[in-house]
């Protein structure tokens, strides 16, 4: 085949077994391409130069192209390093492995950063961005961008979409049939005989040849069972390379212990199994594109992995445009403090305790981005920590782009009709750059981030509690009457105040004082912080609910925002919002709401709900053995694993209550614990009415319904 | 180097106790590896004993590690030191799933030497907790040999608990 240049989009990268790299492209004339390229990758290593001698003569004659250089450490200055460059970059984490372990001495930079973001970062192609390229139809020959990540209305690639669906939970019951979606039709198809299945599937994937292929329960079962199974079958466009597998694990991660089921991935194609795609449900494959256009990490990384690991790919870019080397494990260690100053700086976002009870006429406003932006305004960054007028730092300058994309597109959502078609899209990708915004504040201060530093961290809260202070002050200056202030937000209420446009000027002066973004969230109409359950005495920070004035409902801390409340229980504490919200004082509709109560309760009392809507979820926040209490989930997880389920700590189990206790199996009417979701529901409508109306009033309507 | 091994609810009140009584008598390093310290609990205790809580709160000194190799960076930056060093959960760091054992031993060694280093001068002390991971136990045992004096503090057995009746 003779050169051709052509235009498309890059899709992805990987590395095939030999070691070489290989690029899926999609041109504009619907082709796609699967086109090796040269394109050498280098790691470094650093130490006391005897050693350093010594690892020079461990890779010489092995295929590495050596050399002595001067680097930049973010931290240490100017380096002394050894640079390792391997023409085929799937050779680079063996050679490094080998090295580390017969030198754990040295000190290691560029060696185990994911294949995609080096790439990027040299060629300055972002992934699913447009590019020109040159091929001879057998390697990939040059690679030019036309497009930036960072691009507002970035052209999207034709993509072939594939659904696969199985119609059982494959850890309860084995699934019996298959059901497969591609280009407006559906194919049902018995999983047995499986030689008749694999060799429809096969020739489903010669037909529609889809770029994504979409799947419930994909990674957990489906992929897994076809490679024990049919060995021969290969889901992958490159039939060079066969579905990689990667494990299940456990982790601690934000507060909280995640469960990642194992992955199956493929190659030339996106495999996105929606079960086990940490934001896929909120973001879908838009957000996911923009969330693999601005990190450099591949969809199939990007939708599986945390945000976290998005922002650490932005920072390595950053790092790699700027000739910074990314170190292979973070050796900073905190300065010495003392007691007094731990206790002083180490603190979170400053939280001032709502007023219990209805108020009316409440706005909410909110720091745009509050820490993302204090970051890049005060540059907050490991390397201009205690420095004045220092250059702008590694972080503030990775986050700046996003920042500012971020906002335009919330500017532009806020700008479109709400039933625009464009507005799906455009909210699935500010989402996405939401979810790297929040965690790039969290990552400072990240034990295993490449560029964080807990001083840091430490400087981003410190101001925000300044910064919240001071619009505080001038709200008050204003004589407004501050209701509660959480972190980045702040509710206020003045009497003569009413409109938007009363509370703009409040917005406007905040703004202009603190320098950060200031948006007006709305004003409710009514807006109702509710105390502790135990104590009505005692407020609760961030717990309320409240309805605009055109009519949205906003809710925190009630159990309607809770996973673990079933939807029976959620959707009438959600009626009885919508209920409330009828009136300009929720206090005038107390009396329909516990008629709504009384209801929902009599419906479960009759054994007239249905048992899907009962279904409880919880997530195990330990392996089922070192549970002590035979707690509802404990009960969940040990019934799971009798019946031959792998149940490992953060795995999300369903369950119902029975009279029994609990059952992980859809039981019958007459095992149902009625009364005791008639108790959930109860509790549910007291956490909300409770507050509205005087204990004495309460009783006459709970005792009833409890009898 | 004294070593107490206890549970890990343990640590950080054993840390407080022994903190207080060094702080009232000189200047104490604390390293912290395994985010232990509790710093409100300890300035309370350290109010219970003296009314110049100030004074005694600056005598208090406080380094965190977040990793292992930030464990062994922090110990070897360290200079021979003139005053009592506690060291926090040292290992908890080290059970990481992600750091490989390989690693995990030959840090724990090199620790080890800087610690070796660091008690010729100034006592040291370490409040290890029971190990988790019966894979990496063998972490625990290298740093109880270097002992001089151990403590092994008997663990609470637990087991499943009958739910109360009333």
């Amino acid at each position: 085949m003779a050169r051709v240049e052509k235009t498309g989009w890059l899709m992805d990268v990987y590395t095939r077994p030999s070691g070489e790299l290989v690029c899926w492209l999609l041109s504009e004339d619907g082709q796609r391409w699967l086109l090796p390229m040269d394109f050498p990758v280098t790691f470094y290593a650093a130490g006391s130069l005897a050693v350093l001698r010594q690892a020079w003569r461990f890779l010489r004659g092995r295929g590495v192209q050596l050399s002595r250089q001067v680097r930049r450490d973010l931290f240490h200055g100017e380096r002394v390093v050894l640079s390792a460059t391997l023409d085929l970059p799937g050779r680079l984490p063996e050679t490094y492995r080998r090295l580390a372990q017969a030198f754990p001495v040295l000190d290691y930079y560029d060696a185990d950063l994911p294949l995609s973001v080096r790439f990027v970062a040299g060629t300055q192609v972002p992934l699913l961005g447009r590019c020109r390229f040159e091929t001879d139809g057998q390697r990939l020959l040059g690679l030019q961008p036309l497009e930036s990540a960072w691009e507002m209305q970035p052209s999207l690639p034709p993509l072939r979409v594939m659904e696969i669906e199985c119609d059982a939970e494959p850890a309860l019951h084995p699934p019996q049939e298959i059901v497969i979606r591609c280009d407006r039709r559906c194919y049902r198809f018995p999983l047995q005989p499986l030689r008749a299945f694999v060799v429809n599937l096969q020739a489903l994937l010669g037909t529609y040849d889809p770029d994504v292929i979409l799947t419930r329960y994909g990674d957990t079962w489906l992929f897994p069972f076809l490679s024990e199974h049919a060995p021969s079958f290969n889901p992958n466009r490159d039939e060079q390379m066969k579905v990689e597998f990667r494990r299940e694990r456990s982790l601690f991660a934000y507060g909280q212990v995640l469960y990642r089921g194992a992955q199956a991935l493929l190659f030339g194609r996106w495999h996105i199994d929606r079960c086990n795609a940490a934001l896929f449900a909120e973001i879908g494959l838009t957000g996911a594109l923009e969330m693999a256009r601005v990190t450099g990490l591949g969809v199939q990384e990007a939708v599986r992995k945390s945000p976290g690991a998005g922002i650490t790919a932005m920072q390595m870019q950053t790092a790699l445009r700027d000739g910074v080397l990314i170190p292979a494990v973070k050796q900073q260690a905190e300065a010495t403090r003392t007691l007094v100053s731990l206790i002083r700086y180490d603190r979170g976002g400053m939280v001032y305790q709502p007023l219990v009870g209805v108020h009316r006429h409440v706005a909410e406003l909110d720091f745009a981005s509050m820490y993302p932006a204090i970051m890049v305004r005060y540059n907050i960054s490991p390397e201009t920590l205690y420095q004045r007028d220092a250059p702008a730092g590694l972080i503030p300058r990775t986050l700046q782009p996003l920042l500012v994309k971020r906002l335009a597109l919330k500017h532009c959502l806020h700008t479109l009709d709400r039933r625009d078609s464009r507005v799906s899209d455009l909210k699935a990708r500010q989402t996405a750059l939401k979810w790297l915004l929040v965690v790039c504040f969290g990552y400072l201060g990240y034990k295993n981030a490449r560029f964080g530093r807990v001083e840091s961290h430490e400087a981003v809260t410190a101001i925000s509690r300044e910064l919240l202070l001071q619009a505080k002050e001038n709200a008050e200056d204003m004589g407004f009457t501050i209701l509660h202030m959480y972190v980045d937000s702040l509710f206020v209420k003045r009497e003569d105040t009413r409109t938007e446009a009363d509370f703009l000027p409040l917005a406007e002066k905040i703004q202009a004082e603190t320098g950060i973004g200031v948006t007006l969230e709305g004003v409710y109409r009514w807006l109702v912080f509710l105390p502790a359950c135990r104590d009505q005495r005692i407020p609760v920070a961030n717990r309320y609910f409240g309805v605009f004035e055109d009519g949205t409902l906003k809710y925190r801390g009630i159990a309607l925002r809770r996973h673990d409340t079933c939807p029976y229980v959620a959707q009438t504490q959600l009626d009885i919002l919508s209920c409330l919200a009828q009136a300009d004082d929720p206090r005038e509709q107390w009396k329909e709401a516990w008629g709504l109560v009384n209801q929902r309760v009599r419906s479960l009392q009759r054994r007239q709900a249905a048992i899907e809507g009962l279904q409880m979820a919880v997530k195990l926040s330990r392996d089922p053995q070192a549970f002590r209490r035979p707690s509802a989930a404990a009960q969940a997880a040990r019934q799971l694993q009798a019946e031959g389920v792998a149940v490992r700590a953060g795995m999300r189990l369903f369950f119902w209550f029975t009279q029994q206790g609990v059952s992980v199996a859809p039981p019958a009417a007459e095992e149902v614990d009625w009364d005791h979701y008639a108790r959930l529901v109860l509790r549910a409508a007291g956490e909300i009415l409770d507050v509205l109306q005087p204990v004495e009033k309460k009783q006459q309507y709970y005792l009833p319904l409890l009898k | 180097m004294c070593v107490l091994v206890c549970s890990r609810e343990r640590v950080g009140d054993a840390a407080t106790h022994l903190l207080v009584e060094l702080a009232l008598r000189g200047e104490a390093l604390a390293i912290d590896g395994g985010n232990r310290l509790q710093a409100y609990p300890l300035a309370r205790a350290l109010r219970e004993r003296t009314n110049r809580f100030d004074f005694f709160c600056q005598r208090v000194l406080i380094r965190r590690a977040f990793t292992a190799y930030q464990l062994l960076a922090l110990l070897e930056s360290l200079p021979l030191l003139t005053s009592p060093l506690v060291i926090l959960d040292p290992l908890a760091s080290f059970y990481d799933e992600t750091l490989p054992v390989g690693q995990a031993r030959w840090l724990v060694q090199r620790c080890l030497q800087e610690i070796e280093r660091l008690k010729r001068a100034a006592p040291v002390f370490l409040l290890l907790r029971t190990c988790p991971l019966p894979q990496r136990r063998f972490l625990q045992d290298m740093v109880c040999r270097q002992a001089d004096t151990l403590f092994y503090e008997q663990e609470e057995i637990t087991s499943f608990v009958q739910p109360a009746l009333f």
